[in-house]
């Protein structure tokens, strides 16, 4: 295991390796805390170090708790021989599950938390409502990750063209807002390659709620060599996992509803109030389902699809308020 | 056009010469257990050669190597001219080559290469500038950047033996430097290029990447082979 200390705390850096993938795991912050933060990175496809650690959204989390960001198979720097062909929601479980295992075998932990963004809060739920995994955990924070993607994709379409109709009414941004409309309205929330127009749409929508300052900047803050000698490993990871055209069927037609009264440990549900992506209205079903558990949401009111970008601080502070209750 | 050649020095001076190179090199070096390994492999083929009574145009050159642009690495290289021709001002060489090379990707892994290969070199005699276009198959042991870990389904923790990758890793690259024999009658050069890599397989896709090299080459022979008009 690598370890080195400095200024801003403890870094070390280990593999787990399980079903021929060999994903790192960078564990970052105030191991003495023990309390740790496992991130459940977005995409699927996209990278915990690079995408998160790397721009340093969570500095201020890590003075206080440890971090554990994680690459998940065929994902940012995760090397081994993982299968794109063979990624499936229980596989991504599976690794989660072990990895639990590992972290809890290598520090001291007294409480330990689960953070998905995106695609890593559907992640968390799915490992979440299986077997016993609540009993290792003490709290999840979902940070925009869709429970249920045709609901989330039917509402991201309504968002669009309400909002969309709304700003051409008012005159602002007619001419991108009426391209954008005119691209969602024909889709079938119900087809592949529609399902993934309308998510591109819902994106696209975050250069325009910019120049109407409805949302705060991007700034990723990357360092040139976090971007430069990441990149290709990177990008051949989401390449692949792009290619994973059955994953990507079944992930659309993904819908958790019916088992999420089974979850009943504490649930922080943070999301946007203008993302596009997974609109605000889905993780308000969420909430609904969420019937045992003891939920708490929050809106952040400057943020399209990551919060923990656009309103850094706030996200940061809503973390730990929500640890410090729970751990 | 003939060569003018350098004059010439006795094999025991050559064979000094290059002990007292290889030994700094190793001096340089002292904790990379490779480039020590190469140097020694490269030393006893020096003088092995160097006694007998014709010396090879063979060339040795160390390299900085920036993968990706940004991790660092070296690259030992061994060049040997298999077949040259020459017209007017130019000399063009078929050359054969064997890389050993070495890099650091942060957070990722470590990669040992050893690549043959096959260059094609113009070399302007006047100048002793040369262009030098490379293709090599090489083979990769990539060393993961930490201890690997597996859970089996008992939960129980224990270290992998798994501790890197196996890999096909070619590579194309452009040179351009100079031959100091052809204007300082010295046996050392330079040169500085760009390339293209692949690594076969990572996760099932071939993973690409950029280097840049730059670095000082050793010839054995004082005097450039020459061929005929």
């Amino acid at each position: 295991m690598l370890q080195c200390s400095n200024d801003e705390g403890i870094v070390e850096q280990f593999f787990l390796k399980n079903n021929e993938a060999v994903m790192p795991v960078l564990v970052k912050g105030n191991t003495a805390s023990k309390v740790f933060i496992i991130l459940l990175h977005g995409g699927p496809g996209d990278g915990a170090i690079r995408s998160y650690s790397d721009p340093g959204f969570f500095d201020a989390l890590e003075e206080r708790y440890a971090v554990v960001y994680w690459d998940q198979r065929c994902a940012g720097l995760s090397q081994g021989n993982c299968d794109p062909s063979g990624l499936s929601v229980s596989a991504y479980v599976n690794d989660l599950e072990k990895l639990v295992t590992l972290v809890k075998s290598h520090y001291d932990i007294e409480s330990l938390f689960l953070l998905g963004h995106s695609w890593g809060g559907t992640l968390g739920l799915a490992y979440l409502i299986e077997g016993d995994h609540q009993s290792e955990i003490n709290g999840f924070i979902n940070t925009d990750g869709p429970h249920n993607f045709p609901l989330t994709t039917e509402e991201a379409k309504r968002m669009i063209l309400t909002f969309g109709s709304n700003m051409v009414n008012k005159g602002i941004e007619t001419e991108a807002w009426n391209n954008l409309m005119d691209r969602v309205r024909p889709k079938d929330t119900n087809k592949f390659e529609d399902v993934s127009a309308i998510n591109k749409a819902g994106y696209a929508t975050q250069d325009i709620l910019l120049r109407m300052d409805s949302i705060n900047d991007t700034d990723l803050k990357f360092t040139p060599h976090s971007l430069i000698s990441g990149m290709f490993p990177s990008l051949m990871n989401q390449i692949a996992t792009s290619s994973a055209d059955q994953f990507f069927e079944d992930f659309i037609a993904l819908d958790l509803s019916d088992s999420l009264k089974n979850i009943t440990i504490p649930v922080d549900l943070l999301y946007g109030r203008f993302d596009f992506v997974i609109p605000p209205a889905a993780m308000l079903d969420c909430r609904d389902q969420l019937i045992n558990a003891q939920v708490r949401t929050f809106e952040f009111t400057r943020s399209h699809h990551s919060p923990m970008v656009h309103e850094t601080d706030l996200y940061n502070q809503k973390v730990i308020e929500f640890v410090e209750e729970n751990r | 056009m003939v060569i003018q050649l350098p004059s010439q020095k006795n094999n025991k001076e050559i064979v000094a010469e290059d002990l007292l190179f290889s030994a700094t090199l190793l001096q340089i070096f002292p904790l990379s257990r490779i480039l020590h390994f190469s140097i020694l492999f490269l030393l006893l083929t020096n003088v092995s050669i160097c006694q007998t009574s014709k010396l090879p145009d063979l060339q040795i050159g160390l390299h900085y190597w920036a993968v990706d642009f940004v991790d660092p690495g070296f690259l030992l290289t061994a060049d040997y001219p298999l077949a040259g021709k020459q017209r007017g001002e130019k000399i063009k060489y078929l050359v054969g080559n064997f890389d050993i090379g070495f890099y650091n990707k942060d957070r990722s892994h470590s990669g040992i290469n050893f690549s043959p290969g096959l260059s094609f070199r113009s070399i302007l005699i006047p100048t002793g500038r040369f262009i030098d276009l490379k293709l090599n198959l090489g083979f990769q042991r990539s060393i993961y950047a930490g201890d690997v870990f597996e859970v089996d389904n008992q939960g129980r923790v224990f270290k992998s033996k798994d501790a890197g990758q196996n890999l096909f890793m070619p590579q194309v690259s452009f040179r351009f430097g100079k031959d100091w024999r052809f204007t300082h009658q010295k046996k050392f050069g330079w040169n500085l290029g760009v390339g293209l890599f692949a690594r076969f397989l990572v996760n099932n896709v071939p993973v690409p990447g950029l280097f840049l090299t730059g670095g000082i080459n050793y010839y054995l022979n004082p005097n450039p082979r020459s061929y005929e008009p």
